[in-house]
């Protein structure tokens, strides 16, 4: 790391850099998957635990962004997507953003065990770990399978949102962490198709520097085939009603068609239709989450029961 | 460093103190309500 510890200071840390370290884009997806995990899970939980268990799902990804920001500032210095953050910058030392990401990671899972429960915690623990002990320091400098199997840390926020409600998990709960953990390949292959140089620069062993982009673009497909089917499962589970089976059917077969796009893409410079699934694959999360928490709340009959 | 620049930097850091002040004092308040809600949870 003897790259990273020779950033030099520029200027004074400002609040606004400690925010940048929380990744504050990634955290509004957690929050809101988290979200979905606490509305649709059964019984009742007073507000309050419920608002606690949400801020502790979004201070625990925010200290993995930073974390992640600082164990990876070597190479974020040689993409120019990471190249604008607060460390490669000089704008906060590395070891600062690596304190102030462990002592929020160790707050989030302290308040969540002392306040919400046991399961609840230990699946927060487990999602800090999988993000910083397995992909940020293990996997991600040596597999193209790196976000495949790193994508289980920001699949499980619904999990943990239906733990603070209920104590247990079931299947409904691994069935919205299967969506995710399915969704994040394709979302972050479409993503390093027009940035593969970048990770080539870095050293990050991502699908198409590794195995090249023919091979990026039908791994792309094979997993919104199998993405599509399993996104209308909520519906047939009893958590989804009418309404989200319609929405998400719509949405498998949007992501579905812009993946077949990808894949017949001649354009490899500029990319377009891998930037356009980026776009929709952020759709594809936030639309039918919104409408399984609508349902929910409004109380509207599941499709199944 | 400048003058203007050291102003800066202290403008800075004292925003930095009030934002931690304002966390730590909004964390206690939580700690006080949510003892307050498991206290009732278990005994109301």
């Amino acid at each position: 790391m003897a790259i990273a510890e020779s950033f030099a200071l520029t200027r004074v840390t400002t609040v606004g850099d400690y925010f940048a370290l929380l990744k504050p884009r990634v955290m509004s997806l957690v929050i809101f998957t988290g979200l979905a995990g606490i509305v649709v899970a059964p019984g009742y939980v007073h507000p309050l635990t419920a608002f606690t268990a949400l801020l502790c799902i979004a201070v625990a990804a925010g200290a993995s962004g930073a974390l992640n920001m600082a164990y990876d500032s070597d190479i974020d210095v040689l993409m120019s997507r990471t190249a604008t953050r607060p460390i490669p910058l000089g704008h906060i030392a590395r070891d600062d953003a690596m304190a102030f990401g462990w002592s929020l990671a160790v707050l989030s899972v302290a308040v969540m065990w002392l306040f919400v429960n046991t399961l609840a915690a230990t699946l927060l623990a487990f999602t800090v770990f999988v993000y910083i002990g397995v992909y940020t320091l293990w996997l991600k400098r040596r597999t193209p399978q790196n976000i495949v199997i790193g994508g289980l840390s920001g699949a499980l926020p619904p999990a943990i949102g239906w733990a603070a409600v209920t104590g247990h998990l079931s299947l409904a709960p691994i069935v919205l962490v299967a969506i995710i953990f399915m969704w994040t390949p394709p979302h972050f292959w479409a993503l390093s198709l027009w940035r593969s140089e970048d990770y080539a620069r870095a050293g990050v062993p991502m699908l198409p520097v590794v195995k090249g982009k023919p091979s990026t673009r039908r791994h792309i497909l094979a997993y919104t085939l199998l993405l599509a089917p399993l996104g209308v499962l909520p519906a047939f589970i009893g958590l989804g009603g009418v309404l989200y089976l319609a929405v998400s059917s719509f949405m498998g077969a949007w992501m579905l068609l812009e993946a077949f796009k990808t894949w017949r893409e001649k354009d490899a410079v500029k990319e377009p239709a891998a930037r356009r699934l980026f776009g929709v694959s952020l759709l594809y999360v936030f639309v039918p989450f919104a409408v399984l928490i609508a349902e929910h709340l409004l109380h509207l009959p599941p499709l199944w029961t | 460093m400048s003058d203007d620049d050291e102003k800066r930097a202290a403008k800075e850091r004292r925003k930095r103190n009030i934002v931690l002040a304002i966390s730590l004092g909004a964390l206690a308040i939580l700690f006080y309500l949510m003892s307050v809600v498991q206290w009732r949870e278990h005994f109301g």
